[in-house]
């Protein structure tokens, strides 16, 4: 895949936390490209630096040492106010927990980062609704949280997530907290959302059926990435763009 | 933006009713403090209505004339009246009533200055015990001319309507309940030998002590003008009240009263004073503004608690709601989107609580308004003002979001990656830098609005405060630098309760922890207990203190606890009546020199050199000073006497000699004054010499007064001593306490006879402390309410957080009551702990007036209010934790760590 399709690029990501006089390498140098529209799982043990990266990724925190481009902007020295920006229109978050504002409807939740954007592209009801529809909620738009199963919650997550048409999304355990039918029906609605809009998705997850789903597939150990590989037959015309981490 | 807003709004309101308990909490704090400033605005507003809306009432005419000097002052009036010279007589009044008939201005006068005894007769004409009065000789057909006075017995009926019988009496609340009278009692009034018929009793409000300062201290009495012989005051009257045509100008008028016809005895020595309805409009628009101001300014005290409130139950719900904040940011809201949610909500909070606190404070408007009529002694109006809910709201809605500013940056600085450590959400702050500069906002935003209230840059030019300093943000600065250090001991007393040994109680060790836990926020609870205790502890306290001393700084030195002035006629009469109550343990008839000096000691005149080395030594000025009090004594009985230092006691038996007991003071022993030594007095214009037969030692401290008429005076016999100006000397009673009623009874019944029990003073005193302690007192009382619901709001939302720890307490067998015994140890500690700091301060001030005072005044320590107190402080710490925890112990354990 050319570079200048990559939606994602990291270069020698590291990440240090120091817990009292010990200091913890959450990440140790990861350096990988993820293309427009691919689906990347990335798993590993607990502790292995998954969800650090998501953050790193989703310009949530900021890297102790390399950067991280997305859409070919470096991310990692952009003001708080830029990085919100970025958040708002060029990354979507999903997690494990949903994290649904449980005072406002399934529409109002999915109609809020529009309403947030600094440049607003779309009408954030219009849009709310149609993309509940899309994800087949389109009967619970006035549902609140409490009020909506748990696959129906993440599935109002993406939704939200989705709200800007972001080129990337970023799903952290979307079915950790979900049975088996839920974890299909969320799957299913990823896949979806990446053959109708072209989203990249990037997914954290423990589940090997999951990561099975995916286009590739990273494995994290001890902050590095061990294993970074294509899965089978939806792979065409891919490749593994990452480098193997030297601590 | 305007989409924004409205999102911010709706969010803020899903969220107060999603949080309705914690949110009730906020609302409550910012009621509290709202409720205190519409109660004391309302009462400011009452009494400017009652000052300022009709002068013409207040003064009771257009215009009020007095002699100067003689406005206030009073005479008994069973001695000779004569000795007041009243400045209208027969003499003059004809004259002034045709000066005023020919302007066709309408005059009444009335006779304010009488002070008379009066007593319900009861069954075959005995007369229950007197009570002191102040007359009000009016004539009932016109006075007053603008005001309406109504009785309240008979309901709502005029004073002119009272009167319509011969010897009719009007009596104020206050009179009727100290002698026991009712409508249609016949009473005694002063030297009159006819009864009267009590046919009414008015408020004690109806004669404002605002224009008669004298009924701060006395009740009163209406009597007719007209029935004034009676008395033998025939025409005599001090005050005259004016009723001017609309076309008359009452400074034309003003200048001709200053050559009305005076009496032929006051012509060199007074003039006529006037006081106009404009004058006193102006004047008291003056009072009303400057007390208003100043309650408005004494209300911010609940607000600034009710504040701490909101800071404390915001900071909570941001930290309940941290995550949904850095799901908000991850979303790509901006921290000032945040801002503004915590905004709307805060400023939600502030409109809803407001209103809650304008409709409590218009509620407790009453309450403020007894205690304003008592504080003022002024009849007050209630009525529901808009004005106060008004500035109420506003000051509520400004308060709260000058509070909700640390919670805002608190929220503003979530950072978003917060949403990755759901298990792990580290306490949220707003930084050093943050926090320092929303409290300069705040103590500048404060510091402006008490210089708006009180409209400080009147005087600002005076304290030269360079700029940015104005008064307002000086006084905020200032009581919050003092605030911080007081929250910042407290948070070391709290550390250091948390260290106390638990005895290996498992109650006391979770309650020990509890504390442990929160710090801060416990810190904040006992500080604004702190407040509010110290204010009404340090107000009940004082107040308490000064009414013991003052009273036993009278009553002790006087060595009797009844007085009797008798006429020298009717003095046998007494002593015989007094020699039959056998509960009369002794009594002193005591003679008061007219002109009276200290010529020589042993020959010495200049003997006041004996205390000059100890000049600068106030307790020998005190002694020095002793020596001018030197009475004519007569004593029965076994009164109290001082200790007998050497010698004997003046008998009766010393009558017609020339001796004389005089104190022990070390000068003079110093000095070899002893018994046999000869004291020179100047009585009048003679000189005579008195032989010391008796030195006698001064008893326990007396409070004020540092000598007392039984053991620090000169003491001569009675006789030696020439009657002056008193025509009548005066009889000091002890008599065993539950035998007063009596005695008062018996020998009031003699004519001529005037007596009162020294417990008077103790009323008098009382009600003067009563009226100054009335306004602090409310004050203090709101600031406790206010303490009480952040108290309240602490620990709620402790249990709130410790909702889980009790349901796995209880899931492992503890008892609810166990599980609440833990809350309630915990907090009685706060409790015990700011019982007793709050009286530190109070405590600390009573430790020091001796030392202040070179020990001339010891403060008396009213031990039971101090345990009062202490137990007030905590029972309120109880309360709060019983209302808010009780539901938190009786919860299933399994709802609640679901719910968790």
């Amino acid at each position: 895949m050319a570079e200048n399709h990559a939606v994602l690029r990291t270069e020698d990501l590291r990440k240090d936390f120091r817990t009292g006089e010990v200091i913890v390498h959450a990440l140790r140098g990861v350096t990988m490209t993820v293309s427009r529209g691919e689906f990347l799982a990335i798993s590993g043990p607990s502790g292995s630096g998954k969800s650090t990266l998501l953050g790193l990724i989703g310009g949530l925190d900021t890297p102790s040492s390399g950067r991280v481009f997305i859409d070919g902007v470096d991310i990692t020295h952009l003001s708080e106010s830029a990085l919100t920006r970025i958040r708002n229109e060029k990354i979507g978050f999903v997690f494990q927990s949903f994290n649904l504002i449980p005072t406002l409807t399934a529409l109002e939740n999915v109609a809020l980062p529009i309403q947030f954007a600094r440049q607003r592209r779309f009408d954030p009801r219009r849009r709310a609704r149609e993309i509940l529809t899309l994800l087949g909620l389109g009967d619970r738009v006035n549902h609140r949280p409490a009020q909506l199963s748990g696959g129906e919650q993440q599935r109002v997550a993406i939704a939200r997530a989705l709200a800007n048409n972001p080129p990337l999304l970023l799903a952290d355990e979307p079915t950790g907290n979900l049975d088996t039918v839920s974890s299909q029906v969320v799957l299913e609605a990823l896949h979806n959302v990446r053959e109708s809009t072209g989203t990249t998705i990037i997914v954290v997850t423990h589940a090997p059926h999951i990561a099975a789903q995916a286009d590739r597939r990273i494995i994290l150990v001890d902050g590095c990435i061990a294993e970074d590989a294509l899965n089978g037959a939806v792979a065409q015309g891919l490749q593994p763009t990452s480098e193997q981490a030297h601590p | 933006m305007i989409e924004r807003l409205r999102f911010a709004f709706a969010y803020a309101l899903r969220n107060i009713v999603r949080d309705r308990r914690r949110a009730a909490f906020t609302l409550l704090s910012v009621a509290v403090g709202v409720a205190s400033v519409v109660a004391l605005r309302a009462l400011g507003l009452m009494l400017t209505d009652a000052l300022t809306s009709n002068a013409q009432a207040f003064l009771r005419g257009d215009l009020r004339v007095t002699d100067t000097g003689m406005d206030g002052g009073f005479v008994m009036s069973i001695f000779n009246s004569q000795e007041r010279s009243h400045p209208f007589s027969a003499e003059n009044i004809p004259a002034i009533e045709a000066w005023a008939a020919e302007r066709n201005i309408a005059i009444t006068f009335t006779l304010n200055g009488e002070l008379m005894q009066v007593a319900v007769i009861g069954e075959y004409g005995r007369a229950g015990p007197p009570a002191l009065t102040m007359s009000v000789f009016v004539d009932p057909a016109v006075y007053p001319f603008y005001d309406t006075i109504r009785a309240d017995k008979p309901a709502r009926a005029l004073l002119g309507d009272l009167f319509t019988t011969p010897n009719a009496a009007v009596l104020s609340q206050r009179l009727a309940s100290q002698i026991g009278a009712e409508v249609g009692d016949q009473v005694r009034v002063g030297s009159a030998n006819v009864y009267f018929t009590v046919t009414g009793i008015v408020p004690d409000t109806a004669e404002s002590s605002l224009a008669s300062p004298q009924n701060l201290l006395f009740s009163f009495i209406y009597l007719n003008r007209a029935e004034q012989s009676l008395f033998g005051l025939d025409d005599l009257a001090d005050r005259a009240y004016l009723k001017l045509p609309p076309e008359v100008n009452p400074q034309a008028v003003e200048d001709e009263i200053a050559n009305w016809p005076r009496r032929s005895d006051r012509q060199r020595y007074s003039h006529w004073s006037t006081v106009s309805a404009s004058e006193v409009l102006e004047e008291n628009v003056e009072i009303a503004d400057a007390i208003s101001r100043f309650v408005l300014v004494l209300s911010l005290v609940g607000l600034v608690i009710g504040g701490v409130g909101i800071i404390n139950t915001m900071v909570v719900a941001i930290n309940r709601r941290s995550l949904e904040i850095a799901v908000l940011k991850t979303l790509g809201l901006h921290s000032l989107d945040i801002s503004l949610l915590v905004l709307a909500e805060a400023a939600l909070a502030g409109f809803f609580g407001s209103l809650l606190g304008a409709v409590l404070g218009m509620l407790l408007s009453y309450v403020a308004r007894d205690l304003g009529q008592q504080a003022f002694a002024i009849g007050l109006p209630w009525r529901p003002y808009l004005d106060p809910i008004l500035i109420g709201t506003a000051l509520g809605l400004v308060v709260t979001l000058f509070f909700s500013l640390l919670p805002m940056i608190t929220a503003a600085r979530v950072r978003p990656k917060l949403v990755l450590r759901e298990d792990d959400v580290p306490m949220l702050r707003a930084g050093a830098l943050w926090t320092i500069i929303s409290f300069i906002v705040l103590i500048v935003g404060f510091g402006l609005l008490i210089d708006l209230i009180v409209g400080s840059y009147r005087f600002a030019r005076y304290l030269r405060l360079p700029p940015p300093l104005t008064p307002g943000i000086t006084a905020t600065l200032g009581t919050f630098i003092f605030l911080a250090v007081l929250f910042a001991l407290n948070w070391v007393l709290v550390w250091l309760l948390s260290k106390l040994p638990s005895f290996r109680n498992a109650n006391l060790q979770l309650a020990i922890r509890g504390l442990a836990t929160h710090r801060t926020r416990t810190a904040f609870s006992l500080l604004a207990l702190i407040i509010g205790m110290t204010a009404l502890s340090g107000t009940l306290i004082m107040t308490r203190s000064i009414n013991i001393l003052l009273y036993t700084s009278i009553s002790q030195p006087l060595g009797g606890n009844v007085v009797i002035l008798p006429l020298s006629l009717v003095q046998g009469t007494v002593r015989s009546r007094l020699d039959s109550i056998p509960a009369v343990n002794g009594y002193r008839e005591i003679r008061f020199p007219g002109r009276l000096e200290l010529e020589a000691i042993d020959g010495v005149r200049d003997y006041e050199r004996w205390f000059a080395l100890a000049r600068d030594d106030a307790q020998s000025s005190m002694r020095r000073a002793s020596l001018n009090l030197v009475l004519g004594v007569n004593t029965y009985g076994n009164p109290p006497r001082g200790q007998l230092v050497a010698g004997r006691f003046i008998g009766p038996e010393d009558a017609g000699q020339a001796v004389i007991t005089i104190p022990y003071l070390p000068e003079l022993e110093a000095h070899g004054v002893t018994i046999g030594s000869q004291i020179t007095l100047r009585i009048g214009g003679r000189v005579q010499d008195f032989e010391v037969v008796g030195i006698v030692a001064p008893g326990p401290s007396t409070g004020l007064i540092p000598f007392s008429l039984n053991d620090s005076a000169l003491q001569v016999p009675l006789d030696m001593m020439p009657r002056q100006n008193i025509p009548f000397d005066f009889v000091i009673v002890d008599v065993q306490p539950e035998a007063v009623r009596e005695v008062m009874a018996a020998v009031g019944a003699i004519p001529g006879v005037f007596i009162f029990d020294v417990a008077i003073f103790d009323s008098i005193i009382s009600r003067l402390m009563n009226q100054m302690a009335a306004l602090p007192l409310l004050v203090a009382g709101l600031s406790l309410f206010a303490a009480s619901a952040l108290i309240a709001t602490t620990v709620a939302l402790a249990t709130m957080e410790r909702r889980r720890q009790i349901a796995i307490l209880k899931a492992i067998g503890v008892s609810r009551w166990q599980a609440l015994g833990q809350l309630l140890a915990e907090n009685s500690l706060v409790g015990i702990a700011g019982g007793v700091i709050s009286l530190l301060p109070t405590l600390l001030i009573l430790a020091l007036v001796p030392a202040l005072t070179e020990g001339i005044v010891h403060m008396p320590l009213p031990t039971d209010l101090v345990i009062l107190m202490l137990a007030l402080a905590v029972l309120v710490t109880i309360a709060a934790t019983l209302i808010t925890a009780w539901p938190a112990a009786t919860e299933k354990p399994l709802n609640a760590l679901r719910y968790e």
